[in-house]
């Protein structure tokens, strides 16, 4: 049996062999192209809102100055008594000011102690995001530390802050601007909805491993 | 994977099965069409992501070097893997290292490419899968028949049946809602519990060193963030060049294969956790080549390894939805698996994967980085029946392995009989004045279709007749 560096060099050996006369292709003999869809503000919104609707995930427009008492209101409606956040984040330190009827429970800066509570003790978490993308109703998530990966995933409801000006129109257009080329995080998340699956006999189900629900706080202050 | 031809009277012949793939087949057609409504914005993206896998294979052996300097930069650790063996073996060394029992699976065709799960039960470390249709699969001791949908041959009461069998505490019921989860339940235990996530990839970025999941369920997500250590399994010709290439290949990835505009997770893994954050402590990627090296030699071949496994091949393709995967026993069923899967295993084993097409094309015409599989099946049938030139290489394991020396003088002889106006008068002469002689059972033709007899007349002297009363107008 060969180690592991013989195969490596067999298995490229192998490949340059194999590349006889091959002349390596640039991006400039790429032929083809994606449709180029040009959104405004407004239509960015309402195709972000549309397609995470199909999706089934809720998307609720509101105000920064009302965003709070909107989730209060929420989780009133889903029996909800407990919420998972970062305290040390922006609208953490905004929930606690507005004093909910809700228990806020903080992630702390050791997310892999909270594992047990994640799995056996947390209906719901809120999380922010980096932006959005209209075309695919698709939430665009760097998880950290104070927000890290697993909150995203473990609890059955997720509720996620978006700013409308986040929204881009594509995800061609958010690694473009944001330039991700130059340095991706340890993992970057596109969500766009609730968990769900189709493998029992092609019937929907949702909540299949990760929230049952997602809910987008969408805060617009331009429309104000 | 000798006895094709007895699954496939086996499977043609279970009028349930083959009317669960029709409609599922149909489903998915359906899906797919849906979300390309403009043709000509398909056919231009269907142009960039072929265009797309083209450059990455010309110089794949660049981006797999680039890729690994990535990912080691990033402090992912990278194996290479020749045979199945290799691979398997290289996964049981990381469990054993970290004293793991059990293995959370996220989807991986490859590790079914390896039959991974039968190789660490032997060795004492437990592989559980926590995709839904895999998981299904795993408690009914069952293989994929499809690759995106790996379990769309059960049916809902086979399933209810399974988990009443198997879940503790689970009635029969045949409420999906209900079923999905009482296996949420079970299989987050096993994620609390779970030493090691291994999971399949479906695009490896080289410019940045990142890995790219797709999936719904959120079954990837927890067995690459939950378990203390992470491993990818993966093809080697997976690769694309730049961030920039992904979106336009995920576009065709969803929507080809479910007719979704995107999946619920798309899932970028570019290193181990940082301090403080999240994630498993370790990650490995192992590439495994499995005589993918093989097509890659060959110009026409090397296509085959454009694939971005969507499976609409299969959806679309006549044979695949009359007899499921089943029949075609090996892992990647349908027209894809006709022409990967000698490559994988040698065409002694594969010979009458490439028969089993009709060569209708509507695999070509949906394929969405356009790979010409007719052709491709046909360039593998002349391998199969082709003598090898003095000198010459073949170009693939089990070259000739349909040579046989009847059906190469009964050709001869035709080419002989058609090239001769001579002989070919004599024998269109002797076809019809002997046409009582025709015999009743020829072969393989006779055992569904009746023979048909040559007619009184052939269409030469038809027409000969014809001129003789009309004049010469036809
Ligand atoms: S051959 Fe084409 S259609 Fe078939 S699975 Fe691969 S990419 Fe999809």
């Amino acid at each position: 049996m060969t180690t592991g560096i013989e195969a490596r060099s067999r298995i490229l050996n192998h490949l340059r062999d194999g590349l006889g006369d091959t002349q390596p292709l640039s991006q400039e003999d790429d032929i083809g192209c994606v449709a180029d869809v040009q959104r405004n503000y407004e239509e960015r919104i309402q195709q972000f809102s549309h397609m995470m609707a199909a999706a089934k995930a809720d998307v609720h427009r509101t105000t920064d100055r009302l965003w709070p008492e909107l989730l209060e209101q929420l989780l009133r409606e889903k029996k909800i008594s407990n919420l998972l956040v970062s305290l040390q984040k922006e609208p953490g330190k905004r929930l606690a000011e507005y004093e909910p009827d809700f228990v806020l429970r903080d992630t702390g800066d050791n997310p892999l102690a909270i594992k047990d509570e994640l799995f056996f003790g947390t209906p719901a978490a809120l999380t922010t995001c980096r932006g959005a993308i209209a075309e695919t109703g698709s939430l665009v998530i760097w998880p950290d530390a104070q927000e890290p990966r697993a909150m995203s995933l473990i609890p059955p409801v997720h509720f996620v802050l978006l700013k409308a000006r986040d929204i881009h129109s594509t995800f061609a257009d958010v690694i473009r601007l944001e330039g991700w080329a130059t340095g991706m995080p340890t993992n970057a998340l596109l969500i766009s909805g609730p968990s769900k699956t189709a493998d029992i006999a092609r019937i929907l189900a949702y909540g299949a491993h990760g929230p049952r629900e997602l809910v987008v706080i969408l805060v617009d202050d331009e429309a104000n | 994977m000798n006895d094709f031809r007895e699954r496939v009277d086996r499977d043609l012949n279970n009028p349930l099965l083959r009317s669960n793939f029709r409609e599922a087949m149909n489903f998915l057609m359906d899906k797919r069409s849906s979300r390309f409504p403009d043709d000509e914005q398909l056919q231009s993206l269907r142009d960039l992501g072929a265009s797309i896998r083209k450059r990455a294979l010309s110089k794949l052996p660049d981006l797999l070097e680039q890729l690994e300097a990535r990912l080691r930069d990033n402090g992912i650790r990278v194996h290479w893997a020749e045979s199945p063996e290799q691979a398997n073996q290289i996964v049981l060394d990381i469990a054993r290292h970290h004293g793991a029992k059990t293995v959370i699976k996220g989807k991986s065709m490859v590790s079914e490419e390896t039959e991974l799960n039968e190789f660490l039960e032997q060795e004492g470390v437990t592989p559980i899968e926590s995709d839904m249709g895999e998981y299904i699969l795993q408690l009914a001791e069952d293989k994929p028949s499809h690759i995106v949908m790996p379990a769309i041959h059960k049916t809902r009461q086979e399933i209810a049946h399974l988990f009443e069998d198997n879940l503790a505490g689970c009635e029969y019921t045949e409420d999906v809602d209900a079923l999905i989860l009482a296996a949420r339940k079970e299989l987050r235990k096993a994620f609390h519990s779970a030493d090691i996530g291994l999971t399949g990839v479906n695009f490896m970025v080289a410019e940045t060193g990142t890995l790219v999941l797709v999936e719904n369920e959120g079954n990837g997500r927890m067995s690459t963030t939950v378990p203390n250590v992470h491993i990818a399994m993966t093809g080697l010709e997976k690769v694309i060049e730049s961030l920039d290439d992904l979106p336009p290949l995920l576009t065709l990835l969803t929507n080809s294969a479910t007719g979704q505009p995107i999946t619920t997770y798309v899932n970028m893994i570019s290193s181990p956790r940082q301090q403080g954050e999240d994630g498993p402590e370790e990650v490995h990627l192992i590439l495994l080549d499995n005589g993918r090296t093989i097509p890659y030699a060959d110009k026409e071949m090397r296509q085959t390894l454009q694939c971005i496994r969507c499976a609409a091949c299969m959806n679309h393709c006549p044979v695949y939805t009359r007899l499921g995967g089943h029949a075609y026993g090996t892992t990647y069923p349908g027209p894809i698996g006709s022409i990967l899967s000698p490559h994988l295993l040698g065409l002694e084993e594969t010979k009458d994967l490439p028969s089993a097409s009709t060569l209708c094309g509507a695999c070509s015409e949906v394929c969405p980085v356009r790979i010409p599989i007719p052709d491709l099946l046909r360039r593998l049938r002349h391998e199969g029946v082709r003598k090898l030139k003095s000198g010459e290489e073949a170009v693939i394991r089990g070259h000739g392995a349909k040579y046989t020396h009847t059906e190469k003088a009964a050709w001869l002889s035709w080419s002989k009989l058609y090239s001769s106006p001579a002989l070919y008068r004599t024998f269109a002469l002797s076809a019809t004045l002997f046409r009582g002689l025709t015999p009743s059972r020829m072969k393989g033709w006779t055992d569904h279709r009746t023979l048909p007899r040559p007619a009184k007349k052939s269409l030469h002297s038809l027409v000969k007749s014809y001129r003789k009363q009309n004049g010469a107008s036809l």
